[in-house]
């Protein structure tokens, strides 16, 4: 049951499992921004985040011949960042491989499950991205995943900073509260 | 429902949590998603305090904005980059590959997935070996061995079973005439199904048996078995199913669990996937319920608390790893590569995971290994992890 609903469609899954790029680009856009929040939730320090997830995303890449399932695919992202955060974690400790050592890890892990409601909530809010309208859309895509600021996406796209601060914001009203056809 | 807990180790009923409050934030709920998490957040005052939370438009705000603080066109571009890289050394080491091969037969060389990191160390080839496949050995009553798995075709064993080799599966008729006992043994390496006279299906893992009659009597269905095997039991009220292993007896109705008895290690643990069952060994007794494991070792038979998916997870072709002891893991891995795999001393390791059993060891070594915290050396005869 709790598996009921999908955020990647078994469209994209098939074209990964063949080694499409495009297809694992569209997972990448999906989970790689959910994840680094996930990670940061877990870790002491947070720089690590991008790094962490970036390494877990080669891993996924390698196995992309045996991740048949839009749920294995998710299973196996959350499930590895997760473990690495722990093996950094206990590398920061300074001390590897003591039993107790990681039973502390474990503990200081108790909020993961927390960290996952949240990345999956956001994954799925911003999954509406694609069904904003093309200029609030494309405002959001640059600010949200490309990282550009606004003043330089309004010098980009030609209007003024005022428009693309209230498309920005329009946008993320969308995601959050509009019933989309 | 389930809790918030760390325990949760696969989170899935989180990602469903997760969807739920995005969809209530979306207000595009439907009505069986309503109630379920409404369900969810009546179940304890920690689950409300986490709807409140999450769903606060003000924190959803801040959530989202913080996308804006990872540049994932960026961080995608360099994954390419990084994978385009590797798909080049790949091609290259291909080629090194064939020429060692025919060099050294017994070696895969298999730097395929060489890490790009500069600290990695160059990796070691190890003998390779395939994962288990379905093969197993038929002793019936007269002493006959049938060797199983090695045709395509189904096989008719006088009337009271088919063989059938292509989907690794032995089926007993219901109504064979003659209660005779065969013994079904499964090598290391191997795996094989069963479908017994009453219909109940047995799974077997590597390096296990059953010994079981082609007839079961009018009062019980006993079967002895030894290693590990999952068993769905047919409901039967007037005859109780039986399991025995050594001095563990396992008594179901209709129900469906796990028995791993290995030798090797250091408990017998059966667990309860469905209906309940009733343990005994040495004068005492326990009943489980779904969820429950029985663990009997030198101090007695005790009750656990389990997630009846971990014990279940080979028969759906997975390893599932829950705080398993590197150790432990080292014997499953021995008995389904058929290669003696053995932890450096004082290793001290627990991992948690759950990934396909169907790889081969190479796959497997590159996994374990791209963890970073261990590394699998080939030492003549034996596979070594170290730290």
């Amino acid at each position: 049951m709790s598996d009921k609903a999908q955020i990647l469609d078994s469209a994209t899954v098939q074209a990964f499992a063949t080694g499409e790029e495009e297809a694992f680009a569209t997972i990448f856009r999906t989970y790689f921004a959910p994840l680094c929040l996930f990670a940061r939730d877990l870790l002491p320090e947070r720089d690590a985040a991008e790094d962490i997830v970036q390494e877990c995303f080669m891993r996924l890449w390698q196995q992309h011949t045996v991740l048949k399932e839009p749920s294995q695919i998710r299973n196996f992202l959350y499930t590895v960042v997760r473990n690495a955060c722990i093996s950094r974690w206990r590398k920061e400790k300074g001390n590897p491989v003591v039993s107790l050592e990681i039973n502390d890890v474990e503990s200081s892990f108790s909020n993961d499950s927390e960290a996952a409601i949240k990345a999956e909530m956001l994954s799925w809010l911003m999954k509406e991205l694609d069904h904003l309208p093309e200029r609030i859309r494309e405002v959001c895509r640059l600010f949200y995943f490309e990282g550009l600021d606004e003043r330089t996406i309004s010098r980009q796209l030609g209007t003024s900073l005022f428009t693309v601060r209230g498309q920005r914001k329009r946008g993320i009203q969308l995601l959050r509260a509009k019933k989309f056809p | 429902m389930d809790q918030p807990t760390s325990n949760d180790r696969d989170f899935a009923a989180m990602y469903r949590i997760g969807y739920l409050l995005a969809r209530h934030v979306q207000q595009r709920l439907t009505e069986a998603e309503a109630n379920e998490l409404a369900a969810w957040r009546a179940a304890s005052t920690h689950n409300e305090r986490l709807f409140q939370e999450y769903t606060d438009p003000n924190n959803v705000e801040k959530y989202l904005n913080a996308y804006q603080s990872v540049d994932t066109e960026a961080y995608l571009r360099s994954t390419q980059e990084l994978i385009s890289r590797k798909k080049r050394l790949r091609k290259v080491r291909m080629g090194l590959a064939i020429a060692a091969s025919l060099v050294v037969l017994f070696f895969a060389v298999w730097q395929f997935w060489s890490p790009g990191s500069s600290e990695e160390k160059e990796p070691i080839a190890i003998n390779e070996a395939d994962p288990a496949h379905a093969t197993a050995t038929l002793t019936l009553a007269n002493g006959e061995v049938m060797e199983l798995g090695k045709n395509r075709a189904d096989t008719v064993l006088d009337n009271v079973a088919r063989i059938r080799d292509n989907v690794g599966e032995l089926q007993y008729e219901p109504n064979a005439e003659l209660q005779r006992w065969h013994n079904l043994t499964v090598p290391r390496g191997g795996f094989y199904q069963l479908q017994l006279p009453d219909g109940s299906r047995v799974w077997l893992n590597s390096e296990s048996s059953l010994r079981f009659p082609t007839r079961f009597s009018d009062g019980e269905r006993l079967v002895e078995m030894t290693g590990e095997v999952y068993v769905e039991v047919v409901p039967d009220k007037a005859r109780p199913f039986r399991v025995k292993t050594g001095e563990l007896m396992v008594e179901a109705l209709g129900t469906a669990f796990n028995v791993n008895a290995y030798n090797d290690e250091p408990e017998i643990v059966t667990t309860l996937v469905e209906g309940f069952v009733r343990l005994s060994a040495q004068n005492e007794e326990l009943i489980l319920f779904p969820d429950e494991a029985g663990r009997l070792n030198d101090k007695g038979l005790r009750k656990a608390k389990v997630d009846g998916s971990i014990a279940t997870g080979w028969i759906h072709n997975e390893f599932v790893l829950d705080n398993t002891q590197m150790q432990e893991f080292a014997r499953q891995l021995s008995r389904w590569y058929n290669t003696e795999i053995v932890c450096e001393k004082g290793l001290d390791l627990r991992l948690n995971g759950r990934f396909p059993r169907d790889l081969p060891l190479s796959r497997l070594k590159t996994l374990l290994e791209k963890t970073g915290e261990i590394r699998l050396e080939q030492s003549e005869n034996r596979i070594i992890i170290k730290n």
